[in-house]
């Protein structure tokens, strides 16, 4: 009895020996590649850190280059408050990027909700046109869309920062109107029979339903916002009224040639990037999901 | 009235609550897509002055020494980026998609560059990428007896250092993208290879490229287009000089140094000109998606979404 229980126990241990014996010679050198990988792409972020940090005097960097501060303090993190506004800027962004994703947020599930569930006379001629900006790259129109924006009153502003971008959003109604074709018609019919006008099976049915998708957006679009350069550069004039990223770029290229204080561009570089840290450690499912999403949903 | 029109008319009054809730988007694509886009048109062909001078301006745009130059350095910069990053990605992507464990921590680091915006990468990676020998790179090169480079203040490397830039900004993005198509092939079919005896090598080329098809052709030509709208990094490094000595000029700095520049002469209609040339290079490079991706509809629609550079 006893031996012939023993042997495929036996087998199985061999088994997994075998298994574990040979899974390690390329998985190995896979973990190894990605581990460098990886700590390729941390190391610039743990030297901003570092040296956001680190009270350094002079304009030439230490040598050798430190990754740990050796003079801690706040320093440097008060002289970019105190002499770049950047808390002006931070603010004029956050305001930017919450108008643009209550915009989004209210325009493009409403838009693919009735691309989707809708029945009118040119819808698909409508859709196409709205889709048409996906074709025409934004850069390519810059000097009349902005003289239009101007004309409109709305150069300086944060509206005329918002506006071209989130009225022409085709591809978050595109992505709208896919989510929207997965749920059931169904509901629609209900609705109707219920005598509720469609701005109501709107609000009470669908946009419920619609959560992970919202929150897909969401995170794309302050993403856009936050990061973006060209446009607010060409619609704002004004310190006052800049953006984070216009901000840096100024600081960055207004004194080409002469060297950067390194701890001040770092400590500028951290708070820029400080918001949307947290919006990526909150959502970072989200992130993962959306990228997924909009290049693989095939 | 015919018959027809008459029953249109009846189903749009039945239908009409259905317009305000697309009404917004189509004024805003009349407003910041027709208008501007046939403006840019009429802007190209005319002078300062607003005089109408035809097709003048294309003429003096391709006789531009400097324009000649930015669409260099953009292809040059924009074919290294693809060809590096993609294949990269790629290799990158299989490998995290064959280890057992710890794929998400892989994923969330491969990601975090995502969250830098470029600026703040260049303005990070100027010191990194430091000329004087204190810089973190070539502090590292002087530990293996290579002399200190000039990175972005050498004319003959600053451009591949803006690749590098990058590449380190784009390619986990990537990784994510080509990761979730690998995702999405079944494993029976690596399995039933291997029963056959198939190698590692052989897996790659008869299953993974071919289902991986429509990503790939995704990546790589929404890279391509992204590319050729190469902006935010060189301004960052270079302001609007595109310096050391013109070699990070692209179409794009390029145009905006033309319309909106407060240091160079302006010149909106050679501006708008240079931007119907980058609008059909873009136009051809979204057909050709079209026709090489099956699902078309989607594919499409793809083409001019915005992306950071590779």
């Amino acid at each position: 009895m006893s031996t012939i229980q023993a042997k495929p126990t036996l087998v199985k241990v061999s088994n997994i020996r075998k298994k574990e014996k040979r899974m390690p010679t390329y998985v190995l050198i896979y973990y190894f590649i990605l581990v460098l990988v990886a700590i390729t792409i941390i190391i610039p972020f743990i030297w901003m850190l570092s040296a956001s940090f680190d009270r350094v005097n002079t304009y030439e960097l230490p040598y050798p280059p430190r990754f740990i501060p050796a003079n801690f303090s706040s320093f440097n993190y008060k002289m970019v408050i105190t002499n770049m506004q950047i808390l002006v800027y931070l603010k004029n962004t956050i305001i930017v990027a919450i108008m643009s994703l209550i915009f989004q947020l209210i325009l493009t599930p409403m838009c693919g909700f009735a691309f989707s569930k809708g029945c009118f006379p040119g819808k698909s001629i409508i859709l196409i046109f709205i889709l048409s900006n996906l074709m025409v790259p934004f850069e390519t129109k810059l000097s009349a869309i902005y003289n239009i924006v101007k004309n409109m009153g709305l150069s300086n502003t944060y509206l005329g920062i918002v506006l071209p971008g989130v009225m022409t959003s085709a591809m978050f109604i595109f992505f709208m109107k896919k989510f929207c074709d997965d749920l059931p018609y169904d509901l629609y019919e209900s609705g109707v029979l219920d005598g509720a006008s469609k701005l109501r099976i709107f609000l009470q049915i669908y946009l419920p339903l619609m959560g992970p998708a919202l929150a897909t957006i969401a995170v794309l679009d302050v993403m856009n916002t936050w990061n973006d350069l060209l446009w607010p550069m060409i619609v704002v004039n004004k310190h006052e009224m800049s953006t984070i990223q216009v901000g840096l770029a100024m600081f960055s290229s207004d004194a080409s040639g002469i060297n950067r204080h390194a701890g001040m561009t770092a400590a500028a570089s951290m708070l820029s990037i400080i918001p949307l840290a947290l919006v990526f450690i909150f959502l970072q499912r989200y992130i993962v999901e959306s990228i997924a999403v909009t290049g693989i949903k095939q | 009235m015919s018959n027809d029109s008459k029953k249109l008319i009846k189903t749009i009054r039945k239908n009409w609550g259905w317009y305000p809730f697309v009404l917004i988007p189509f004024v805003g694509t009349v407003m910041f897509n027709l208008v501007p886009l046939l403006k840019t048109f009429i802007d190209a062909m005319h002078n300062n002055a607003g005089t109408f001078i035809g097709f003048t301006n294309y003429e003096i745009l391709f006789n531009d020494e400097e324009f000649i130059i930015a669409i260099k350095n953009t292809v040059y910069m924009g074919a290294l980026g693809v060809c590096l990053n993609i294949p990269f990605a790629f290799i990158f992507a299989n490998m995290l998609n064959r280890i057992p464990r710890g794929k998400n921590l892989f994923k969330v680091i491969f990601l975090t560059p995502m969250i830098i915006s470029i600026v703040a990468v260049a303005l990070i990676f100027k010191f990194i990428f430091s000329a004087d020998s204190a810089g973190v790179i070539n502090y590292f090169l002087s530990l293996f007896g290579i002399s200190p480079k000039g990175w972005f203040s050498d004319p003959s490397m600053s451009r591949e250092t803006v690749i590098i830039m990058a590449i380190w900004k784009g390619i986990g993005y990537n990784i994510i993208l080509l990761f979730a198509g690998l995702q999405t092939i079944p494993s029976e079919y690596y399995e039933a290879a291997s029963i056959d005896g198939a190698n590692e090598f052989q897996k790659t080329t008869k299953i993974t490229l071919p289902c991986l098809r429509n990503t790939l052709i995704f990546v790589y030509l929404t890279s391509c287009i992204s590319v050729l709208k190469r902006f935010a990094d060189v301004y960052a490094i270079s302001g609007e000089y595109g310096n050391p000595a013109n070699t990070l000029l692209t179409v794009i700095l390029y145009i905006y140094k033309k319309m909106f520049s407060t240091l160079f002469f302006k010149d909106v209609g050679i501006g708008s000109a240079a931007s119907i040339v980058l609008f059909f290079i873009i136009l051809f490079i979204t057909c050709i998606n079209y026709i090489l991706t099956e699902e078309r509809e989607m594919s499409l629609f793809r083409g001019g979404k915005r992306r950071e550079n590779i």
